[in-house]
């Protein structure tokens, strides 16, 4: 049973998928409801992975494995696993799928069916990411995952949604087959040292690469990463896509697609690249800085709430990718656990947007203010996902941002393995603390509080769907589970860091090989997070 | 049974069924007419019966020196030709608008030529002659014309005719050409003989403008850039499921010629002494070919001037394949034939959605023509999506898997030697051009999904047409994920090809080692 957990992954949404569309009923509300059933019984299916993976012992092997040929004469085979790492990033795709599918339910007036289906079908081919152990496999579902989105940004978004929707496709194809063009040249590689054709990731981990094609290399993975990711300054499809697409699509977006890029990064340039990784780290360093500033100073003046939200996405992923590039146990733990806690406060935060959104029809801070006397759920559910982006202890986000800011600041001064940042890189980063504290509390204070200032309400719905003025107990239940995560890693980060640990090690063997005749001191990097409540 | 009759039974099949269609299209009864594409189905399904014989007796013998040969790669192309073939009835399945008037009708010519074209590609697929492959080429190409000519009451038809027809005769002339030069190296028709006669030889120049002739004129049947004018015109001015069938049969004669062509020297085309020009010629035209034809399509708003100038770049990359041909146990043609099936299969489907829309009477051309065709049909908008989709190359599509064929024989096969930064470059191109060609495509996506506007044009579907769809469309899934079951079969093909035809290039190899040190 626990070898076919993985396939029934994305089995059960496509198939679901295909059954939406030939579901006989007239009952647009029954589709999404069904739709909602195939989503939540996946997100089933993941706990159930995660009991099974639990009872395995962490161990940082590949568990549920499962194998099949894919193409054997040209060395792919389907071939799924989860470690620590995928672990937490299939539960975030598990649990946003339904939350954004429940979200829909208002707010989709058009092609019920179509809508539901591609949610399904992007739930299936974000999981696939994840358990992909297979390089060729992975980028099949990485590229495949453009498909429903273009569709979903273009069919369902705002009105600059068919420009949003094509710069989306096309900035991060463009970088995804460059990224494809590595990928076989790396199996080629190796094929041409061993003599097996082969695209196993943890196989291609030991290619020795000559230095001449560690350049090419490096960027060709990069230009797929880091578009995807986005980092400065591939980020300039990002904003639109997010303002245009509708509520769950950027929901989805924000919370698991941009980690595709941050997982690859993670999963296979750094292992794959070590060395030249290891050189290039203080220029994806300063990029990553950048970002963080610029993304910052972006959100600061936008006067669309939603496009502030998406500018904050840039800074926070810039944080993400400068802790990975720290080289170190932390850095990398943090950063995985910063992809976790983005996933969910900022998808949160555009959950809860579109609430307001879907009352008001505007986003516009001209427009809107004083909204905490009136939504008083609403506000404190605001309140609590932006004090978590901002990164306020006993919340989810400090941690992650702690951890990552210690990791760059003692990256360079470890006696173990001296790691490529340093303590100028953790102090300029530090200051997009103080900069998202202060957008996230501006946007807070323009919208919930001072003079109350509401547009008419717009509420054309039907009579069985009317919106209350404040969030009704569909939305509260929608946004509870987010909310009670991000004060449970908030306080207690521990069961995060305890099952990644084994894991990220792995990654960080990998990676941590430059300068071989120092002998690393493993034991010291792994208990790092002592000081860890 | 007598094996050379064994061979080419299928073909005369093929060519009975069509002089039947002749007799029959003239036939009073409109019944008998209305039945002609049932007729041309089942002639084609019983061809292909009939080629699948030898799987089950075992493949006849046939000694070396005769006009045709079967190999298991010519009888893999014998099969892809007539399933295809079988879709291409489907699609072009319509009523015969002049049911009262015999004379006026067109059924029976439209189905009779579109045999005779499937049977020239089987002649092509056991040629092992040069006038075999020439008569083959031939009557490939002739009904073509015909057909195009056919298919539409409408002045574009009959320009699109005459311009195919001539420049078609030009580069026919010219493959000809080369085929004088070749028989005057060799004294010799036939392949095998000319294949030895060239390894045992030395480099002469003749062979250089032999080759290039040759190369020039089946890039024409493949619209490869500087050959690909006629392309958008003739797609145009055809109707949508002959255009459907010309960016399949010329494109599959084309490539079958040139492996049977290049097979005569050695693969890898760039790292082998004897034909570097050769070599030089393909890798040059397919790069050209690749990022010309993406750019021209980029500046077209007529959905059938797009996917015309699509093919041409499609072209490009199965050019790639043939750049490394049989090198590394036939990885090159091995993912030509997977890229050319799926490219067939999948552009077949869009022209098939393409011929069911209608405006005033005439087929729907303009992308804004398509405009709500999601909300009013949206199976057929959705198969149009995948038809397209795969056309990009997108995961879980078949197209992928065909970019990944080539992609990946370019560069396992390719890189070694002299060859090495040579692939990395055509590499390169290859992978940018699949996301230039996402520019155009998704505006045919875009025209069914996103842009506003309301459907006004008319959708006329028949059963047939239907299925042809719904295969093409499940066919293009089915190779996306299992594309096992195609792929497996063409690299045994490819494999043994490549067996076959190195073989005796090495006995040749040491008798020519033999006889210098003998001279020495």
């Amino acid at each position: 049973m626990s070898t076919y957990i993985l396939p029934l992954l994305i089995l059960i949404p496509v198939l679901g998928a295909g059954l939406i569309t030939i579901i006989p009923t007239k009952c647009n509300r029954c589709i999404g409801r069904f739709a909602l059933t195939i989503s939540t019984l996946t997100f089933g299916m993941t706990l159930l992975m995660l009991a099974i993976f639990l009872k395995g012992g962490i161990d940082g092997e590949y568990k549920l494995l499962f194998e099949c040929d894919f193409l054997p004469q040209l060395g792919s085979s389907i071939h799924f696993g989860i470690d620590g790492i995928s672990l937490w990033l299939v539960m975030l795709t598990g649990l946003l799928s339904p939350l954004s599918i429940w979200s829909s339910f208002t707010s989709i007036r058009q092609g019920h069916r179509s809508y539901y289906a591609l949610l399904l079908l992007l739930q299936a081919g974000m999981t696939g990411v994840f358990i992909s152990m297979d390089l060729l496999m992975f980028y099949m579902f990485f590229e495949f995952t453009l498909v429903p989105l273009f569709l979903v940004v273009g069919i369902w978004g705002g009105p600059q949604r068919r420009p949003a929707a094509f710069k989306l496709f096309i900035y991060t194809m463009a970088g995804g087959v460059l990224t494809f063009a590595g990928i076989i040249y790396i199996a080629w590689l190796h094929y041409s040292n061993t003599g097996t054709l082969t695209f196993d990731i943890a196989t291609l981990y030991g290619t020795s690469i000559p230095e001449s094609a560690q350049l090419m290399l490096f960027l060709a993975f990069f230009a797929g990463f880091a578009v995807k990711v986005p980092l400065f300054p591939f980020h300039t499809w990002l904003p639109l896509a997010h303002t245009e697409a509708p509520t769950a699509g950027s929901v989805i977006l924000a919370g698991v697609l941009l980690k595709l890029g941050t997982y690859g990064f993670m999963r296979i340039l750094l292992p794959m690249l070590p060395e030249i990784s290891y050189q290039l780290a203080p220029t994806v360093a300063v990029l990553s800085i950048i970002g963080i500033i610029y993304g910052s100073v972006c959100a600061w003046v936008q006067t669309d709430i939603k496009k502030l939200v998406a500018y904050s996405s840039v800074a926070h992923l810039g944080f993400c990718m400068l802790g990975m590039f720290a080289f170190n146990h932390e850095g990398l733990s943090g950063s995985l656990l910063y992809m976790i806690n983005h996933g969910i406060s900022t998808g949160a935060l555009f959950l809860v947007i579109g609430m307001v959104y879907e009352r008001y029809h505007t986003r516009e801070f001209s427009k809107l203010g004083g909204l905490a006397v009136k939504m008083p759920i609403m506000a404190v559910f605001m309140i609590l996902f932006s004090l978590s982006s901002i990164g306020l202890p006993g919340l989810n986000g400090f941690v992650s941002e702690f951890s990552i800011l210690y990791a760059v600041f003692t990256s360079g001064s470890e006696a173990a393995f001296a790691g490529p940042l340093g303590k100028p890189y953790a102090i300029i980063a530090a200051s997009g603390v103080i900069l998202s504290a202060i957008y996230m509390l501006y946007m807070c204070q323009r919208l919930l509080f001072g003079p109350l200032n509401e547009p008419p309400v717009h509420d054309d719905l039907p009579e069985a769907d009317k919106l209350p003025v404040d969030l009704n107990c569909r939305e509260s239940m929608i946004l509870m589970p987010l909310a009670i995560l991000v004060v449970v890693l908030g306080v207690y980060p521990k069961i995060f860091f305890a099952s990644t640990s084994p894991a990220i090690q792995k990654i960080q063997d990998k990676i941590c090989v430059v300068q071989d005749e120092k002998p690393k001191d493993t034991a010291s990097t792994a208990n790092g997070m002592k000081w860890m409540p | 049974m007598n094996d050379l009759l064994t061979i080419i039974l299928p073909m005369i099949i093929l060519i009975a069924g069509g002089l039947l269609m002749l007799m029959l299209g003239l036939a009073k009864n409109a019944t008998v007419r209305l039945n002609l594409p049932t007729i041309t189905l089942a002639v084609i399904v019983f061809a292909l019966l009939i080629t699948l014989c030898p799987y089950l007796f075992g493949c006849p013998k046939i000694s070396p020196d005769t006009s045709v040969k079967l190999t298991t790669l010519g009888r893999f192309v014998t099969f892809i030709t007539l399933a295809i073939g079988a879709l291409l009835v489907l699609v072009g399945f319509r009523p015969d608008r002049s049911q009262d008037d015999p004379e006026k009708s067109i059924a029976g010519e439209y189905f009779a030529m579109m045999l005779f074209s499937l049977s020239g590609m089987l002649m092509i697929a056991v040629a092992n002659n040069l006038i075999v492959l020439f008569l083959g080429m031939e009557l490939v190409s002739i009904p073509t014309y015909v057909m195009v000519g056919l298919s539409r009451r409408h002045d574009h038809a009959r320009e699109a005719a005459l311009k195919y027809f001539f420049l078609g005769a030009m580069a026919a002339a010219i493959m000809v050409y080369g085929f004088s030069f070749l028989y005057g190296l060799a004294g010799s028709t036939n392949l095998d003989v000319i294949s030895e006669a060239i390894n045992a030889g030395h480099f002469t120049g003749m062979q250089s403008i032999a080759f290039s002739l040759i190369i020039v004129g089946l890039c024409f049947k493949i619209a490869a850039v500087p050959m690909h004018f006629y392309a958008a015109d003739v797609y145009q001015g055809a109707a949508s499921p002959v255009t459907a069938l010309l960016a399949f049969l010329p494109k599959l004669a084309g490539f079958y010629g040139l492996i049977l062509i290049i097979s005569l020297i050695e693969w890898p085309l760039l790292s082998n002494k004897l034909p570097v020009t050769v070599g030089i010629i393909i890798g040059l035209l397919a790069a050209l070919t690749m990022t010309l034809g993406n750019a021209l399509a980029l500046m077209q708003k007529n959905v059938k001037r797009i996917l015309a100038y699509s093919s041409i770049a499609h072209s490009g990359y199965m050019m790639i394949a043939l750049l490394i041909g049989t090198a590394n146990n036939g990885s090159g043609i091995a993912s030509l034939l997977f890229y050319i099936s799926v490219y067939a299969i999948s552009t077949i489907g869009a022209f098939g959605i393409l011929s069911l829309i209608e405006r005033d009477g005439e087929e729907a051309q303009q992308l804004s023509d398509l405009n709500g065709l999601a909300k009013q049909h949206p199976a057929l908008a959705a198969a149009l999506a995948v038809c397209v989709f795969s056309l990009i190359g997108m995961p879980l599509t078949g197209g992928f898997i065909g970019k990944f064929t080539v992609f990946s024989s370019l560069v396992t096969g390719g890189a070694v030697g002299t060859m090495r930064y040579t692939s990395i470059v055509l590499l390169i191109m290859g992978v940018v051009n699949a996301a230039i060609a996402a520019g155009y495509y998704l505006r045919i996506i875009a025209a069914c999904y996103i842009d506003d506007g309301a459907f006004t044009a008319k959708v006329r579907i028949k059963p047939p047409q239907a299925i042809a769809i719904a295969l093409a469309v499940a066919l293009t899934i089915i190779l996306g994920v299992a594309p096992q079951f195609l792929a497996s079969p063409a690299a045994k093909a490819a494999s043994e090809f490549s067996t076959d035809i190195q073989i005796p290039i090495q006995q040749t190899i040491k008798k020519a080692d033999t006889a210098f040190a003998i001279n020495e």
